[in-house]
């Protein structure tokens, strides 16, 4: 089975070059910033208390969606109702929305001027806005994993269950908890990591310098100070946290993030103990998951509608956030098809490692090489492309490798027979084999960079306007009607792209 | 004789591009109820020039824009940076001397500079509603341990809420980390900038209390003819904004813009002012609406030297991010 090796630039090694480039060319400069920065007294109380918060409410963020993802995935998973697909569908829909549009729902809700929050008297900005937002789209997440699991459950075990008289405690015990243990954890770190770095939320709900992350302090130290060597500080600290956690949890992570659909047709036969238990978290689910959004498009006028669409500056942010998308989406769904070109196990290594970075460093890192070397638009475009596309390689491999190993289950043993190089067996195999997996692909990966507030925040400048960044003007303005219509533009457009890939993907294969 | 006509065509294109007066601003300077447009049409018209107009987020946009464009910078003036600023300004090493005559003109506290020309000013207080709040405070100290929530604005990003910096330094001194950990009890919020937190946090109802300037009652009564909305007087006096211009060294007409700083400071301009920008003028012959009239009179008027400023600033970054959070 001796493989020929070639002298040819391999795709595996572009790819492994590129990202290896991309990951230390920012991290050097923010290390170069680091030794030359003069050493002005650093505020270590603030430091400590931002550690502090960053963790706190990364812990209760996960907790809370861990315990309501639980108990709302084992009525779903148990409970046949009318529209409980559609609420399925609608959970799911929360996981990806675009933060900001959740900030926005949560405000409109929860906030003094808010639905509900106008008859609460209470401290909304900071923590408890924090939770409320993070819950709204992490526990979906928590809850599809929990009916994942569920599904699993062999159903004689529940029929033997039900006969033999058990109580919903025991069931939970004996059959549901065991199932969902195994999964449960690791996820609950992705949802931790993904809280501990979350930038729309708590930069729009935070509120003054007590509630702030790491993520938001550097992005305050550079944008607010121009202080690299506070900044560069936090980078540092962020990323020996997100070290010293990945060491912790990152080996189960990629696995544990479940896409594809599931089959959730099926629910268990019912118990009626539980009945009222059941309505009561629907009727939850309802009020906090469907009720913002219902709540909005009341509110929402059709002037503040014609005042969105009516702005220049809007389409020129349909325009740079087409660019912006479409260049990191076809760049990391190539990385990520290049770094699987090969065995495969280095891919993994090298997607291990991208999410291991905090994004806010390598944006650090963007911020100092344009400041140095120029800062005309189409570079921060580009920069902001290029940090994109690298944040999509994790998902975009993780999307793309049951494809692939299907593939070559299949097919493995001929193209190595006929000694196909990396290239034919992408274009001969691969590529026709997996182009429904790439165009879903391509779509997550359009919405993910589409959605990006980070990077374009971090390095905007007055003539660089994307569409996260609209809405996130608009939300601090609080023009929070138009902030709607240009968050459902938004997400149409993203859509409107999905439904055209998997469009094209069909005619490939047609 | 198609070169000659080419050569006439760049002859007509180059006079009619020739370069335009061009004005580094904040944006709220500009927009269509700021004071910008009529001053440009007014300067224009005098000048037979063309002014344009850059509007960036805020003074501090201003100078790092500045700084990073040096001498290659477009800019003939810097508009809109105030007296906390200054010596950051000089920093860039753009700022070059006046030909101003500014010696009518009269601001609080006096003015000794030949670099930079004010054209207004105002002091920070907070505005609440009188419908809504009855007792309001009547020091700084007494409004930090009421129980009145209140919105203020991050000093890293908003001169105005600089200004709360200044002004919680120069009344407590060594005690501003402890008074600022009292406010944060009673604060709903911190935003970026001053309309997130005057319009959209203040005006909706989501809090008692604003940061803002004694001015901003005025706007309700001329335009909402409302006067419920009201500054509140404090015995510790009142820190004062003074909103400065400039001349850059890097620009190739020198002149003009001195001819347009000269017009900006004259009683036309400065009439100007009051009603868009909502500041005091600072020529004494510009007309004052009437509602300026029914504004408090600060007990004292409160400001730093500006290298005290340019000094501690950071340091007094540092102690609200302390004691704050």
């Amino acid at each position: 089975m001796a493989q020929r090796r070639q002298l040819t630039l391999q795709p595996s090694w572009l790819a492994t070059a590129w990202v290896v480039a991309a990951l230390v060319l920012p991290i050097s400069a923010v290390l170069s910033m680091f030794w030359q920065a003069s050493a002005e007294p650093m505020p270590w109380r603030w430091i400590g208390n931002i550690i502090q918060f960053t963790l706190l409410q990364a812990s209760l963020s996960t907790l809370g969606s861990v315990l309501l993802g639980i108990v709302i995935g084992r009525t779903l998973a148990r409970r046949s109702f009318i529209g409980r697909n559609w609420l399925i569908a609608w959970l799911d829909a929360c996981f990806v929305m675009p933060g900001l549009l959740i900030v926005l729902a949560i405000l409109l809700t929860w906030s003094p001027t808010g639905a509900v929050g106008q008859f609460l008297d209470w401290k909304f900005y900071g923590l408890p806005a924090i939770l409320l937002a993070h819950w709204f789209f992490e526990t979906p997440l928590i809850a599809r994993v929990v009916m994942q699991q569920m599904q699993r459950i062999p159903e004689a075990h529940i029929k033997q269950a039900q006969q033999l008289g058990l109580t919903d405690w025991q069931m939970w015990r004996l059959l549901d908890w065991p199932a969902i243990r195994a999964a449960i954890f690791p996820v609950a770190g992705l949802v931790f990591l993904i809280c501990m770095t979350s930038f729309p939320v708590v930069v729009s709900l935070g509120g003054g310098p007590g509630s702030t992350t790491l993520e938001i302090a550097i992005y305050q130290a550079l944008h607010y100070e121009f202080d690299f060597y506070l900044a560069t500080w936090l980078a540092v600290i962020q990323l020996a946290i997100g070290v010293l956690l990945a060491l912790l949890i990152l080996r189960h992570l990629l696995d544990s993030w479940g896409a594809g659909p599931i089959n959730v047709q099926r629910s268990r036969p019912e118990l009626t103990s539980t009945r009222y238990f059941d309505g009561l978290v629907i009727l939850v689910c309802l009020a906090y998951w469907l009720a913002p959004i219902l709540g909005l498009l009341v509110k929402a006028g059709w002037q503040p509608l014609l005042d969105a669409m009516s702005s220049a500056k809007l389409w020129q942010a349909t325009g740079q956030t087409l660019m912006i998308a479409t260049a990191s989406a076809m760049l990391g769904v190539m990385l990520a098809i290049g770094l699987q070109a090969g065995r495969g196990r280095f891919a993994m290594f090298v997607g291990y490692t991208v999410m291991l970075v905090p994004s806010m460093m390598l944006a650090t890192g963007a911020f100092i090489i344009l400041w140095r070397y120029g800062d005309a638009l189409w570079q921060r475009l580009a920069a902001i492309a290029l940090l994109n596309a690298l944040m999509i390689v994790p998902f975009a491999i993780k999307l793309l490798r049951p494809a692939k190993n299907a593939a070559q289950a299949r097919y493995g043993r001929q193209m190595t027979m006929l000694g196909l190089s990396q290239w034919q067996r992408w274009r001969w195999i691969y590529w026709p084999k997996m182009a429904t997996a790439i165009a879903g692909a391509l779509g997550l990966a359009f919405m993910l960079a589409a959605g990006d507030l980070g990077a374009a925040l971090m390095l905007s400048s007055h003539d660089l306007n994307t569409l996260p960044l609209r809405l996130y003007r608009l939300i601090g303005a609080r023009q929070l009607e138009q902030a709607l219509w240009v968050g459902a533009w938004l997400v149409f457009i993203g859509v409107m792209i999905q439904r055209l890939l998997a469009w094209l993907a069909r005619r490939y294969h047609a | 004789m198609q070169k000659q006509l080419l050569a006439s065509i760049a002859l007509v294109a180059g006079t009619a591009v020739a370069n335009p007066l061009t004005i580094y601003t904040y944006d709220s300077f500009v927009a269509e109820w700021g004071p910008g447009p009529q001053i440009e049409a007014n300067f224009e018209q005098k000048c037979g020039c063309d002014v344009e107009f850059v509007a960036l987020a805020d003074g501090v946009s201003l100078l790092n824009r500045l700084r990073i464009e040096g001498d290659d910078t477009k800019a003939d003036i810097v508009l809109g940076i105030d007296n906390a600023l200054l010596a950051d300004a000089r920093k860039t090493g753009q700022v070059a001397e006046h030909t101003v005559d500014t010696s009518e003109l009269v601001v609080p506290g006096g003015w000794a500079h030949n670099d930079f020309v004010p054209f207004d000013y105002g002091q920070f207080a907070f505005v609440y509603d009188s419908e809504r709040v009855s007792n309001p405070p009547t020091s700084l100290a007494e409004l930090i341990d009421s129980d009145l929530s209140v919105v203020y604005m991050d000093p890293r990003t908003s001169t105005v809420g600089a200004g709360l910096l200044y002004w919680m330094k120069s009344v407590f001194g060594e005690q501003a980390g402890d008074k600022w950990a009292a406010l944060a009890d009673n604060t709903t919020t911190v935003t970026q900038g001053w309309s997130d937190a005057y319009y959209g946090i203040f005006m909706e109802g989501g809090a008692d209390a604003v940061l803002s300037y004694v001015t901003s009652p005025a706007y309700h009564i001329e335009y909402e003819d409302e006067t419920r909305f009201k500054a509140m007087p404090f015995s510790e006096g009142h820190y004062q904004q003074i909103e400065v211009a400039f001349v850059t060294h890097a620009s190739q007409q020198a002149e003009l813009a001195n001819d347009f700083l000269q017009y900006l400071v004259s009683p036309e301009a400065q009439s100007i002012i009051p009603t868009t920008n909502w500041m005091f003028p600072v020529h004494p012959e510009a007309e004052l609406p009437a509602s300026f009239e029914q504004l408090i009179t600060p007990a004292d008027i409160l400001m730093f030297d500006e290298d005290d400023v340019a000094n501690e600033r950071s340091n007094w970054v540092r102690e609200w991010l302390n004691a704050a959070s």
